[in-house]
Parts: C-alpha cells; sequence; structure tokens
C-alpha cells in the first residue's frame, strides 16, 4: 500500500476544514434573518398589533378596570377567562368610575348612608345586602 | 329613577341600612363599605359592591378601588383588620331584627313596609305625599 505524502495530507486536512466551516455558516443564514426578511414582518408584526387593539372594547376603560379585568384573566380558569371578562366589563359601567366622588352621589346631597335633603316629608329606608 | 324622581327633588330622603343577613362575605361588604364611609366615601364602594364586582372580594381588588376613590388605604385596611365599623353594622342589623327585617331588599317609606318594588315605593311616596 502505497503511503500519502505530507503534502498530500495536508492538502486533505484543509479541505476537510474548509468544508466544516462552510457547514458552519450555512447553518447561520439560516436561523438569521435578513434585514429584507426583518423589514417584510414589520408591517405583519404592526397589523397583528392593530388587530389586537380593535378587538378591545371601544370605549376606553380606566386603569382600575383594566387591573381588575387584567386580574380576572389571570385568576380564571382559562375556559371561563373569555366571560369573566365579558362578565366584568360589563358589570363596570363608566358612570360609577367617572361618578365624582367624596360627599357627591349622582348630583344628590349625600352625607353617610343618606342621600338628599335632611328635611324632605317623605323618608325611604333600605336594608339591604351587598352580596 | 327613584332617586332621580322623589331623593333629587327634594321630596324624599333615602337612607341605606345594613342589613348582611347572607353570611360571612356579606358582613365583611358590609364592614368595608362602612369603613370607607368613616372617610367620606361610602356611595362610591355602595355602588361598587352593589353591582356584585367580585374582585371586591380580594385584597388587591380592595385595594384597587379604594386607592382609586383617593382614600388612605392603610387607615383603610386598619378599620378593616380591627372591624372598627362592625358595631355600626351590627346595630343596623338588630334595628332591622327589631322593625321585622328578615329578607334583603327591604324597603320602609316613612316607616311602613312597602314591596321592594319601584310601583309599590313610587305609590307609597304619593299617598305619603298628598
Amino acid at each position: 500500500m502505497r503511503s500519502l505524502r505530507p503534502w498530500t495530507l495536508l492538502g486533505l486536512l484543509l479541505g476537510l476544514l474548509l468544508a466544516l466551516l462552510a457547514a458552519a455558516c450555512g447553518s447561520d443564514s439560516a436561523t438569521q434573518p435578513t434585514a429584507t426578511e426583518t423589514a417584510s414582518r414589520a408591517p405583519r408584526d404592526a397589523s397583528i398589533m392593530q388587530q389586537t387593539q380593535s378587538q378591545s372594547p371601544s370605549t376606553s376603560l380606566s386603569l382600575p378596570q383594566q387591573q381588575e379585568l387584567s386580574q380576572s384573566a389571570q385568576t380564571a380558569p382559562p375556559a371561563q377567562q373569555t366571560q369573566q371578562a365579558s362578565d366584568a366589563a360589563q358589570s363596570l359601567p363608566a358612570e360609577i368610575i367617572s361618578e365624582p366622588k367624596i360627599g357627591e352621589h349622582k348630583s344628590v346631597r349625600s352625607a353617610g348612608t343618606s342621600l338628599g335633603e335632611p328635611d324632605a316629608p317623605i323618608l325611604i329606608e333600605h336594608f339591604g345586602d351587598f352580596t | 329613577m327613584l332617586i332621580e324622581q322623589y331623593v333629587a327633588s327634594g321630596r324624599a330622603r333615602y337612607e341605606y341600612r345594613y342589613m348582611p343577613v347572607l353570611g360571612d362575605a356579606a358582613v365583611f361588604a358590609a364592614v368595608a363599605v362602612a369603613c370607607a364611609g368613616e372617610q367620606g366615601a361610602f356611595w362610591p364602594l355602595h355602588d361598587r359592591f352593589m353591582l356584585a364586582d367580585q374582585t371586591l372580594f380580594t385584597e388587591a381588588g380592595l385595594r384597587r378601588q379604594v386607592e382609586f376613590e383617593g382614600l388612605d388605604y392603610e387607615a383603610f385596611n386598619q378599620c378593616l383588620v380591627d372591624s372598627a365599623t362592625l358595631p355600626l353594622v351590627q346595630a343596623s342589623y338588630e334595628e332591622g331584627i327589631a322593625r321585622g327585617v328578615q329578607g334583603t331588599p327591604t324597603i320602609f317609606v316613612n316607616h311602613e313596609r312597602v314591596d321592594p318594588t319601584y310601583e309599590a315605593i313610587a305609590e307609597a311616596i304619593e299617598q305619603a305625599l298628598q
């Protein structure tokens, strides 16, 4: 059997090395998007964002409402999330959130648990429960 | 509608009485609303609880609402922890029992019990105004 000359052996090794390098470069180009690919994906991402925003209720929610809906969604079982978020949105009418706060109630004088003028001729008493 | 029709016009005064007949959650809600009342914010919390907003039965949900109403949450929470308003709620409850209240809602117009419907209440008011 004829032995390989040193130059021939060196040449084979260099060839093998080049082949390995070429393979490595090929795999990089497969995972990293080109500038063109990135640019073409951006409008699609923006479109998805717009689609998500358009699915939100048309009336803007205030921060507490958003937080409540978020919390309901986080704590609810997945199957009930949609229904609960819908229910929560229905249970938070805007007039409550935007209502005047302390000392006023729907533009009627309030004091403690009373509404209306103290000397009004009629007294309506409501024994109620919050649950 | 009754509020707009009779209370806002100055012909009637409306008073809410605590009557927590439906268990611990009802007592908690009444105490919490009364604690808000201690800071002058009975009605905002009353309205929120009346909407059956279940997030108010969580610490985070209640805190968000209390802070949204501009209340001092630490003072509110201390009031809750101490059940500081429980005697107020208890007194209201006992008054209800003494007056024969067995369920909610129960409505009195000038101390006369009426059915808790708009028609019955309006009729009682109109009669009392004559």
